[in-house]
């Protein structure tokens, strides 16, 4: 049976001194330069062209559209919850710089619901006549792992914020759920296999091109992760532990995220992908940015979130 | 696009001295930078996390190799420029 991302997890990271060694020299861009970043990368949802990919999508295969539909909603709805779960970081910046940076993340993921609410309306069919509708049909889809951290971690760590900006553990929750996890582990996953299947398969022009403009936001809002946890966490024993501790209760969950409906949560295929390589990319991603910060995983029991 | 202001993270001192024209000096020219966080991929030390050791060149690494900070793939690296 192949392992879960949540055995790996709890098996610790397996690289060496020498790696670890490099992975302390690492410099980060800071806020100010991945504002900087974020106006050069501007790119508009509405300006891609989905005319191809139509008739594309009638012409794939049952399993390849049963995939999608389940796939790609966990992107939509996912967008859609961060886009308002996100504001508790703005109102926790700490300076004018990280302010910028922040805002424009909440207007990426506004953007990026857009990209998805424009594929699934003009591509796939949805065509209810309201956003609210359209998110109700796609929310059918979606597992109780993915309900469970999108609507209640996320919302919780999200009104923790908003109640106490300026506490930093809040802060450190926060972006290790959104940034580490929810961005960092499952959405770069996802979007590595999916983007890599279509581009060897030749489908969906439309969209790859703009699943790869939203996965390139999504780099630039993991960098801003990496770098505030560094920052926190790198030399801060107590706030590494509750980083570490904090991924230890969410990677559970996490795995379940990632299981195709209906599928055997310990051994499933996503487009000819199977879970184990699945499960290896997204805990490889994830301790490869551990060590970045400065806090790699330990295969030891870890300690309960302080409340 | 130039790559990013990142350019301030520069690539860290190689054990190998610095010879002009040498092997150890061409693989040093072959920095490259991700856009998307300011990673640079030093070829004198590889990525042995990602499987890639140290004195590989950067158009040696495998295409599905990815950045270990952020998850850009190799095709959001751009050649490091000073």
């Amino acid at each position: 049976m192949a392992d879960t991302l949540e055995q790996l997890a709890t098996q610790g990271d397996p690289g060496t001194l020498t790696s670890e060694d490099q992975a302390s020299r690492i410099q980060l861009l800071d806020p100010q330069q991945l504002y900087e970043l974020w106006e050069k990368q501007h790119w508009l949802s509405h300006e891609i062209d989905f005319s191809r990919d139509k008739d594309h999508w009638a012409n794939l295969t049952d399993e390849e559209r049963d995939y999608f539909v389940w796939g790609l909603a966990a992107f939509f709805i996912g967008e859609e919850r961060v886009t308002t779960q996100f504001c508790g970081l703005v109102m926790a910046y700490e300076d004018e710089s990280e302010e910028a940076f922040l805002t424009t993340q909440q207007v990426d993921e506004a953007r990026h619901s857009q990209f998805f609410d424009r594929f699934y309306r003009e591509v796939i069919g949805i065509d209810d006549p309201s956003w609210e509708q359209r998110l109700g049909r796609v929310r059918e889809e979606l597992n109780d792992s993915f309900v469970k951290l999108f609507d209640e971690v996320l919302v919780e760590a999200n009104q923790r914020l908003i109640a106490d900006p300026a506490s930093l553990e809040a802060k450190v929750d926060f972006c290790t759920t959104y940034h580490m996890v929810i961005e960092g582990t499952l959405a770069l996953t996802g979007q590595n296999f999916i983007t890599t299947y279509l581009e060897n398969n030749d489908l969906l022009p439309g969209f790859v091109d703009g699943f790869r403009k939203v996965a390139r936001d999504e780099h630039r809002h993991v960098a801003y992760g990496t770098w505030f946890l560094k920052e926190k966490c790198g030399s801060d024993e107590a706030m590494g532990a509750r980083m570490r501790a904090t991924l230890h209760e969410l990677l559970p969950v996490a795995s379940g995220v990632l299981v195709p409906k209906g599928a055997d949560p310990n051994d499933w295929e996503m487009l000819g992908y199977t879970s184990a390589e699945v499960n290896e990319f997204a805990f490889k991603a994830l301790s490869r940015r551990l060590k970045a910060i400065g806090v790699p995983l330990v295969a030891e029991a870890p300690e309960e979130v302080p409340a | 696009m130039s790559p990013p202001a990142a350019a301030s993270a520069a690539p860290t001192p190689a054990s190998q001295p610095r010879t002009p024209g040498s092997e150890a000096e061409r693989v040093r020219a072959d920095v490259w930078v991700c856009e998307s966080c300011g990673f640079v991929y030093d070829p004198a030390e590889g990525d042995p996390d990602g499987g890639i050791p140290p004195g590989t060149a950067f158009a040696d690494i495998p295409d599905d190799w990815f950045c270990p900070v952020c998850g850009a793939r190799k095709s959001d690296f751009k050649r490091y420029e000073e």
